[in-house]
């Protein structure tokens, strides 16, 4: 008699082959019970709080023992977050780095999340739209917050009728309106499907070419395949890597659309 | 003819559609790149970045049809 739950999960894995993770593993092992109800239904909840578990420790050590000749691990932080500075303020000029905590931070969770989820037995959060949907809701909010609170609400108003200027500008704004609300909505939405998808898509091209290697080898009864999907490890962590990064740049491409432009009417300052 | 075997036929093919427009709005783009960082060494950087936002861009369409097979693709059988 298999538990209603473990049923449930089995079909819902149905549809494509997985990689099966300690998680599972345990809840598998442990099927007409409670605890194995709960890992199966808070899987995502655990990996989450691993990858930010993992990140405050690091962080945490590091910002303790802050020295003016900095360690390994402390220049290895400084150089990434200068260089998501340089990533932030190139696309919005100096007026950027106010940004660039809530886009470091997205790119530091997004890019842990994406290399656990080659790491033997663990999974990437990243790979289950319930996980990617709610970071592209955040960015979605804080953008029309940046909106409000920057433009002022009317001018928040007069930047979705596409800031019309001149007396063709207002003709059409009534056109515009629909259309920059509508952008608005499928930003987010493009955000977390193209993240989602990419790393599903991995996880799954990852897990076909495992069962293909250990088919190949079920005649002699040995207890390992040939493991043809190495070569796909190199392709998944390439792309774990853009995947974060372009996930940031829109995001700061998104917040930078939203600012007011008058900048634009000043000499541009040339920093680098 | 069935609606399972309709889907059957027509999954694979809408990927291969949606895969096929997606390569060659990358090799365009990326061919262009390179041919910049060629021009100008210097800007590499920069043309890096933006070849690669744009790739995400166009590589997304493939993706989007790639979810809804994979959606669809447990109705079959």
């Amino acid at each position: 008699m298999i538990h209603p739950t473990v049923e449930a999960a089995a079909h819902e894995a149905q549809g494509h082959p997985e990689i099966i993770n300690w998680v599972q593993l345990i809840a598998k092992a442990a099927a007409p019970s409670p605890l194995s109800d709960f890992l199966f239904q808070w899987e995502k909840v655990i990996y989450s709080s691993i990858v930010i578990l993992l990140i405050t420790m690091l962080s945490l050590t590091v910002s303790r023992g802050i020295r003016l000749i900095p360690g390994r691990l402390q220049a290895f932080f400084e150089i990434l977050i200068s260089g998501l500075d340089d990533i932030v303020q190139g696309v919005m000029g100096p007026r950027g780095r106010a940004y660039t905590p809530f886009v470091g931070t997205l790119f530091i969770y997004i890019f842990v999340s994406n290399l656990l989820g080659l790491v033997p037995m663990q999974n990437s959060t990243m790979a289950f739209l319930s996980t990617v949907a709610p970071i592209s809701v955040c960015v979605f909010l804080y953008v029309q917050w940046i909106g409000l609170t920057k433009n002022g609400p009317l001018g928040y108003l007069h930047h979705l009728c596409g800031s019309p200027r001149d007396i063709f500008g207002w003709l059409v704004a009534p056109l515009m309106f629909p259309l920059h609300i509508m952008g608005e909505f499928i930003k987010p939405l493009s955000l977390s499907f193209r993240l989602y998808g990419n790393i599903m898509a991995g996880h799954i091209l990852l897990a076909v070419f495992m069962g293909m290697g250990i088919a190949m080898l079920k005649p002699l009864h040995l207890p390992f395949g040939v493991p043809l999907h190495f070569p796909f490890l190199f392709l998944e962590l390439l792309v774990g890597v853009i995947q974060a990064f372009v996930f940031t740049l829109l995001s700061t491409i998104y917040i930078a659309m939203m600012l007011p432009h008058e900048d634009h009417a000043e000499p541009q300052h040339a920093q680098h | 003819m069935e609606a399972n075997a309709m889907l059957a036929i027509s999954l694979p093919l809408s990927l291969g559609l949606a895969a096929f427009g997606s390569a060659l709005g990358l090799g365009k783009a990326v061919a262009a790149a390179m041919e910049a960082t060629a021009r100008q060494p210097e800007a590499s950087a920069k043309i890096l970045v933006s070849m690669l936002t744009g790739c995400a861009f166009i590589e997304a369409l493939t993706i989007y049809a790639l979810i809804v097979v994979f959606n669809l693709s447990g109705k079959i059988g």
